[in-house]
């Protein structure tokens, strides 16, 4: 009989697999190893996938043209998760020092810009970016400038783009962190003589650790590999490896090259991750 | 290429965002105030009420009409007054999608097969290496009889050399179209766009389309646009990159219009239609043809393999190459119509046809006006890396 429930148990486990596991092989496992495949193949007269087997797509990406842009993208979605952070922490230390009623508030308009399409919201960026757009006006209104500066088409639009669709997915978990903080820990800084910075940087930063790091992931995955925002945002002009990939499925018709180039994406989205859990570990052992 | 209407993108985006900030309103409990906008008007029941008559007049069997058709076309590239009367004359609903260049079109059925269109509109070049590609269907001419009505110089070209796969659409230039207020001086040709003078540095817009920028650069050096030259396609590549720093944006052809209404840009490589669209709303904005040569350009209609609905895209073919309708979709887009019969009857509005960078002379110019060729295997390949490299450079 012990062993009839075991066996059930089993087929419990293996039941409630099956949805989670299906959705991982189709969804996942299956294109992961179709890229795979594509990236050490070449291509026929038709710019279709073909055999030979090379390696010829991946030594294209050791190119100095390739590897600067994969040192400008990681660059551009570090200081991406940099300015989020800056702008995210005050932000939610302000909402969770609200009373709790206030609180709920903040976080619905926090999420609010998550109702209008993305695409929308970056549009309207760009319209308000444009050479004779409400900045360029305001600036030039204001005497701080002669002629409209060029603010589109720049490394800083895709920044500005970047940041500005990022956010909330650095305010919400530093949110959740701060709300469970014990602020009395403060208190006990203060009283032990520690002045703001100290208090800043040695208790409140090792404790909301998790929600910055798990902000930081959530920012930097995402905008390393972003396409929408350097597409509109950079005007056809500023390149980060997303766009190169979504040129080579499209435009170029080079799917081993783009296959090749969406690989070492995921490793430098790994890399990012050990990273994350290597430090999450720590901080957590120094608690 | 190509593309058209009388409002621009970006007027939209302060819609869509009164739209959002309405959204906003109603979420946070205040009144609901967003409308929808109805759908396209249903065709009027009565186009079914006599459906004999109709047919003995028209020979269209109704009866084997779909319900639908399914459309990917450029951008704002047929008027939609066309489309309307399409649907009012036959009760069918067209659902157009749209691609923003040749290359892109290509890789989309490419990817996974015809995704269900009845219609497509690549350009010439495109055209072939759809049809070598085993992409496009046959067309079945006794289905479409107004062909008769597109002048003898479109047809049989040398991308579809029997006229089997396509019916030509607009034909045109890839010219320069730029500011008479904010350039000084007059733009002639691709050396002003090259070696820019100083007020129009930083201001200048290149098309997204890899075939017509780097043929540019090609013409610019004194290569032809369809080189096979890996030297001098390297050449070109460099040129561009090098002239980068001087390049707003690379646009489709839409957005370089808005940009240039919007003065974001004063000077834009783009196509004869979206320039005339930006000199309606800005009149000092005016197309050239640059006197060192342009591409020209010449879209048809073609029904791609494993299409759902081919007698109905016939009979839509047939129906955009009465002259009448040929002419009031040309006359609302500004872009040169192959239907000749259409400018024989003078139905085409004389400004157009007379409008000689429009409708340039096409034997005066000669071997400075070049189709773009199609490409297989290695060059083509040259091309795509040279394209990516230009949009990679820092």
């Amino acid at each position: 009989m012990l062993q009839t429930i075991r066996e059930r148990k089993g087929l419990q486990v293996l039941g409630l697999m099956f949805p989670g596991g299906v959705w991982l092989i189709v969804f996942f496992a299956l294109p992961l190893a179709l890229i795979f495949a594509i990236s050490f193949m070449s291509r026929d007269d038709l710019s279709r996938p073909a055999l030979p087997l090379t390696l010829a797509n991946y030594q294209q990406t050791f190119d100095l043209l390739y590897i600067n842009l994969f040192l400008f993208s990681v660059g551009l979605s570090l200081l991406t998760t940099l300015i989020t952070l800056l702008i995210a922490f005050p932000v939610a230390l302000f909402m969770a020092r609200l009373p709790k009623r206030w609180r709920n508030l903040m976080t619905l308009l926090v999420m609010i810009p998550f109702w209008t399409n993305f695409l929308v919201r970056t549009y309207a960026l760009q319209f308000l970016m444009r050479a004779n757009g409400p900045i360029n006006t305001l600036l030039l209104g204001l005497g701080l400038i002669d002629e409209p500066v060029q603010l589109l088409s720049t490394p800083f639009a895709v920044l500005v783009g970047l940041v500005y669709g990022e956010l909330p997915f650095m305010i919400l978990p530093l949110y959740t962190s701060l709300e469970k903080f014990d602020w009395s820990m403060i208190e006990a800084a203060q009283d032990l003589g520690a002045n703001a910075l100290n208090t800043l940087l040695r208790v409140m930063l090792p404790l909301t650790a998790p929600g910055i790091l798990a902000g930081s992931i959530l920012v930097f995955v995402p905008s390393v590999g972003s396409y929408i925002t350097v597409e509109l945002m950079g005007g056809g002009k500023i390149n980060m490896i997303g766009r190169v990939i979504a040129q080579q499925f499209g435009q170029s018709s080079n799917w081993p090259f783009g296959s090749a180039i969406s690989l070492l994406l995921m490793v430098v989205v790994t890399i990012a991750a050990l990273i994350y859990f290597r430090i999450g570990r720590g901080e957590r052992g120094a608690i | 290429m190509k593309n058209e209407s009388n409002s621009s993108r970006w007027f939209h985006a302060p819609a869509a965002l009164a739209g959002a900030i309405a959204l906003l309103a109603s979420a946070c409990g205040g009144p609901a105030t967003v409308t929808v906008a109805p759908p396209t008007a249903a065709p009027p029941a009565s186009t079914q009420v006599e459906p004999a008559a109709q047919a003995a007049q028209d020979g269209v069997d109704r009866s084997r009409l779909s319900s639908e058709l399914s459309i990917y076309n450029w951008s704002e590239y047929i008027a939609p007054e066309v489309i309307e009367k399409f649907e009012a004359e036959y009760g069918v609903k067209v659902i157009i999608d749209s691609f923003e260049d040749n290359e892109s079109l290509f890789a989309k059925f490419q990817a996974g097969g015809n995704p269900g269109y009845d219609l497509i509109v690549p350009s010439d070049y495109m055209i072939e290496r759809m049809i070598k590609a085993g992409m496009l269907d046959k067309i079945d001419w006794a289905n479409v009889p107004n062909i008769k009505n597109i002048g003898p110089e479109y047809l049989n070209l040398y991308f579809d050399p029997n006229q089997e796969y396509s019916v030509p659409y607009f034909w045109g230039t890839t010219g320069i179209a730029y500011d008479t207020n904010r350039v000084e001086g007059e733009i002639t040709s691709w050396r002003n766009i090259f070696q820019p003078a100083e007020g129009i540095r930083g201001r200048i817009g290149l098309l997204n389309d890899q075939r017509e920028t780097i043929g540019a650069a090609l013409r610019y050096l004194g290569y032809s646009p369809n080189s096979t030259d890996p030297n001098e396609i390297e050449a070109a590549k460099n040129l561009l990159l090098e002239h980068k720093q001087y390049v707003a944006g690379y646009y489709d052809s839409i957005v370089a219009r808005d940009n240039l209404i919007s003065g974001d840009v004063v000077v834009a490589m783009t196509y004869p239609g979206d320039a005339l669209v930006a000199a309606q709303q800005k009149s000092s904005i005016k197309y050239v043809i640059p006197e060192d040569g342009a591409t020209i350009w010449q879209d048809g209609w073609c029904i791609p393999v494993g299409a759902p609905h081919k007698y109905t895209a016939e009979v839509f073919l047939n129906f955009m190459l009465r002259p009448d309708i040929a002419a009031e979709n040309a006359n609302l887009m500004g872009y040169p119509t192959t239907n000749s019969e259409a400018v024989r009857q003078g139905l085409v509005d004389r400004a157009l046809t007379q409008d000689k960078t429009i409708y340039p002379d096409v034997k005066a110019w000669g071997s400075r006006l070049e189709f773009l060729k199609h490409f297989e295997g290695e060059t083509q390949a040259l091309y795509d890396r040279a394209w990516t490299e230009v949009g990679v450079g820092q």
